[in-house]
């Protein structure tokens, strides 16, 4: 139930100025930490603004939008809910110039594929990413674990959709309107481009499907508002009624000025955040191919020791070749 | 190697160590769980020889071999009537042949040689003999037969646990009878005259001729002047002879006076069997039946005893309550001061009195009726451990979850209010796990209608 939930009490904030001084938080934070040396007028040059991250991250979403329509086995509506609250969250505390978006898009999705109890392998995973799926698998179960200490371990979430549902249950039983299920088609487009905003971070699940259903029936003629004053909000007084109104204008109003950013701006974002992102957790840097191999050694350590008391060095670095390849 | 074991369960004493195998008169061995079970009534017939045997006459088999078991029994049984002494003859060579004889009869009687001619033997000779059997039972002291000695009455097994009912037990088989008063004038034990019973019973006795009897008096009254139903109980032993009931009569009387009773419950008399034991008596039953009986009566008696006890107690307290009560209101009447302060003293005492009252002691029943113990088998004799408790279980309703939203539906209103007509109604297969069409209902349900009120 969302009322006692960690998703309610955690990751629900009061408005978006809470969210936005966040995200600039992070920003500063990474700037300060590897740029210390760049000085005020040249920070931007370099780094990434907020803004610049926030239009990146949007791009990032449309992209995990077509990711998961385009996977198969086709994946619930729910997964790709969780998906996208995972992907919100995990940048709410990250910057994109630590942890590029692109391999956390992927370890949300299969980290959301397991909460939501739709039962993938890794291998079919990675089948439906271009490239190279090895390095694929790698990165997202590398990433895996810090996903979720990231997201503090508050794995459940509590989707739009099944609010929906029992939304048309409560009008085909108490509300007199005719054939709610033509709502469908505007209630499942409405929630898709909830989830491109940061509605999600703000409002209760069941006020986001609340909205959803008057926005499809405003779209359709009707009118529920009668449904809502006098069958739901019968016994509550007028203070949550203006609350729950005030809620549903504001996402319907989230929802209307969504808009893909622009082609250019992206790819000029991007390039800069090939240079400025943090090379450490850059599968591709030498830095973190060096990591690796230390980590690698490390392991290998026990391995090695026998060698080394037969004071045969050559022998020690052959053993340590093939993972340096 | 140990080959003991029940012809019944065939338990041998290798797998059950503690395996107790027991006897009665006919010499078939039986264990002792058997027993328990197949006697729980109180008599049964043996397994093997379908000889009819009652509860009580079981015994732990002592001797290996079952017949001398049987033999035992039977000697016990034949010696009970012939009972005759050395003095009784008027030469060494008579007694002697008389030894002789009785061994030829238990030898019959247990290797089942003529039973029923020896049958016969007995029964002639107990008619024969039948004042000098009856004189020489009643003898008080040591048998002077080598072997009775050696049989000398063990208490039967019923009265093993209730020691305080064993004088009256080991009695049972020999030939004292109780009858009650009540029994034999048919009249109610309470009346408002005390002497009414007792003359009756008198009379009644008369026309029985029976004109020496012992009398042991129970008696519980009820002061019922009072009304406080306080008990008390008297057990005298008084020779009395019938024909003289005026002075039985006089005696009784006075009873009463000293103790200023008004009403009688039980009294018991004993009617010594020598003589008295007339044709009524046997006409009446016989004496096996009139055994059982006995024990039955006894034990109705104990319950009465323990009922009119705990009634006692009761009404004691109850009277206690209502002193107190006066005694209170008394105080706030007289007494000066603040009636709060009184009432808080009188709280505090009759608390302070409750911790005090002492736990009733009532004589806990061990055993039913028929004499089975209510704890079973070996463990028969050891003490129930007592188990440490921990704080008793308190019930709290189960927390109202806050919803942040308008009520959910019950499950009642869910099926009432037409809300499954939207649902898809589950099929047989899901019905036999355990699901119905109303849990998703509810849970949309609730999904939707938690954190409306949310607000940022």
């Amino acid at each position: 139930m969302f009322a006692t939930s960690t998703q309610r009490k955690c990751w629900t904030f009061g408005d978006e100025s809470a969210l936005s001084t966040l995200r600039e938080k992070h920003n500063l934070n990474f700037i300060s930490h590897h740029g210390a040396q760049v000085d005020d007028y040249q920070r931007y040059n370099y780094f990434l603004s907020p803004e610049e991250e926030r239009l990146l991250l949007r791009q990032y979403e449309l992209h995990l939008k077509d990711f998961c329509k385009r996977f198969s086995p086709p994946m619930p509506k729910c997964v790709i809910g969780t998906a996208f609250h995972y992907f919100k969250r995990f940048y709410l505390y990250n910057s994109t110039m630590d942890y590029h978006p692109k391999e956390i898009l992927a370890t949300c999705v299969y980290l959301s594929c397991k909460v939501e109890e739709f039962n993938v392998s890794i291998g079919q995973f990675v089948a439906n990413i271009k490239g190279d799926r090895e390095k694929a698998s790698d990165i997202i179960l590398n990433n895996e674990l810090l996903l979720m200490q990231q997201l503090n371990y508050n794995l459940t979430i509590h989707n739009p959709f099944r609010p929906v549902e029992g939304f048309l249950i409560d009008i085909k039983t108490r509300c007199s309107l005719a054939n709610p299920e033509r709502l469908r088609t505007g209630i499942d487009e409405f929630l898709e481009k909830v989830f491109l905003t940061d509605a999600c971070l703000l409002y209760a699940p069941s006020q986001i499907a609340l909205a959803a259903v008057l926005h499809a029936a405003s779209k359709e003629q009707e009118n529920l508002d009668s449904y809502v004053t006098d069958t739901l909000f019968h016994d509550a007084g007028p203070d949550k009624l203006a609350i729950l109104i005030e809620a549903v204008r504001k996402i319907r109003s989230l929802v209307k000025l969504v808009e893909s950013p622009a082609r250019e701006r992206v790819r000029a974002v991007e390039k800069k955040l090939d240079k400025c992102r943090n090379q450490e957790n850059n599968p591709d840097s030498e830095i973190y191919k060096k990591r690796v191999r230390e980590a690698l050694d490390e392991d290998d350590m026990p391995r090695t020791e026998p060698m080394r008391m037969s004071l045969d060095t050559s022998g020690v670095s052959q053993v340590l070749s093939p993972s340096a390849s | 190697m140990d080959d003991q074991a029940c012809p019944r369960c065939k338990t041998t004493k290798y797998r059950n160590p503690s395996l107790k195998l027991m006897v009665n008169v006919c010499g078939h061995a039986l264990c002792e769980s058997c027993v328990d079970l197949l006697f729980l009534k109180g008599s049964g017939s043996c397994p093997e020889c379908n000889v009819p045997l009652r509860r009580s006459n079981f015994r732990v088999q002592l001797f290996e071999d079952a017949m001398v078991e049987k033999e035992i029994d039977i000697r016990k049984r034949v010696l009970k009537d012939f009972n005759k002494k050395e003095e009784d003859f008027n030469s060494l060579r008579d007694y002697n042949d008389y030894l002789e004889e009785i061994e030829t009869i238990i030898y019959n009687l247990t290797n089942n040689i003529d039973v029923i001619a020896t049958n016969k033997k007995i029964e002639h000779y107990k008619k024969e003999n039948k004042e000098l059997i009856s004189k020489n039972k009643v003898k008080i002291g040591p048998p002077d037969h080598p072997m009775a000695m050696m049989l000398s009455e063990e208490p039967s097994c019923t009265s093993v646990e209730c020691y305080w009912m064993k004088s009256k037990l080991s009695r049972v088989g020999s030939t004292l009878k109780y009858i009650t008063a009540s029994e034999m004038s048919n009249a109610k034990l309470r009346l408002p005259s005390n002497t009414e019973v007792f003359e009756k019973f008198l009379e009644e006795g008369k026309k029985r001729r029976l004109n020496s009897c012992k009398s042991e008096v129970d008696f519980i009254y009820w002061d019922i002047v009072d009304g406080d139903d306080s008990l008390c109980v008297i057990d005298g032993v008084n020779e009395i002879s019938l024909s003289d009931s005026s002075s039985i009569v006089k005696r009784f009387l006075e009873d009463f006076c000293i103790m200023d009773v008004d009403g009688l419950a039980v009294m018991q008399l004993l009617i010594l069997n020598g003589d008295v034991e007339t044709d009524w008596l046997k006409g009446f039953k016989g004496r096996e039946e009139l055994e059982l009986e006995e024990i039955l009566e006894i034990e109705k008696q104990m319950e009465d005893l323990r009922r009119s006890e705990a009634l006692r107690l009761e009404h004691e307290a109850k009277k206690q309550k209502i002193r107190e009560k006066e005694a209170l209101i008394d105080e706030l009447m007289f007494a000066e001061g603040d009636a709060k302060e009184i009432l808080n003293t009188f709280t505090q005492n009759v608390l302070a009195k409750q911790e005090e009252e002492p736990v009733s002691n009532i004589p806990k029943v061990t055993q039913f009726s028929t004499g089975v113990k209510f704890t079973r088998g070996t463990a028969m004799h050891q003490p129930i451990p007592i188990i440490e408790e921990g704080p008793l279980y308190k019930y709290e309703p189960p927390l109202a979850i806050d919803t942040c939203g308008p009520d959910v539906p019950t499950l009642v209103d869910i099926v009432e209010g037409g809300y499954l007509d939207h649902i898809r109604v589950e099929t047989e297969i899901e019905k036999a796990g355990g699901y119905t069409s109303s849990l998703p209902c509810m849970r949309a349900l609730q999904a939707a209608l938690s954190g409306l009120y949310h607000a940022s």
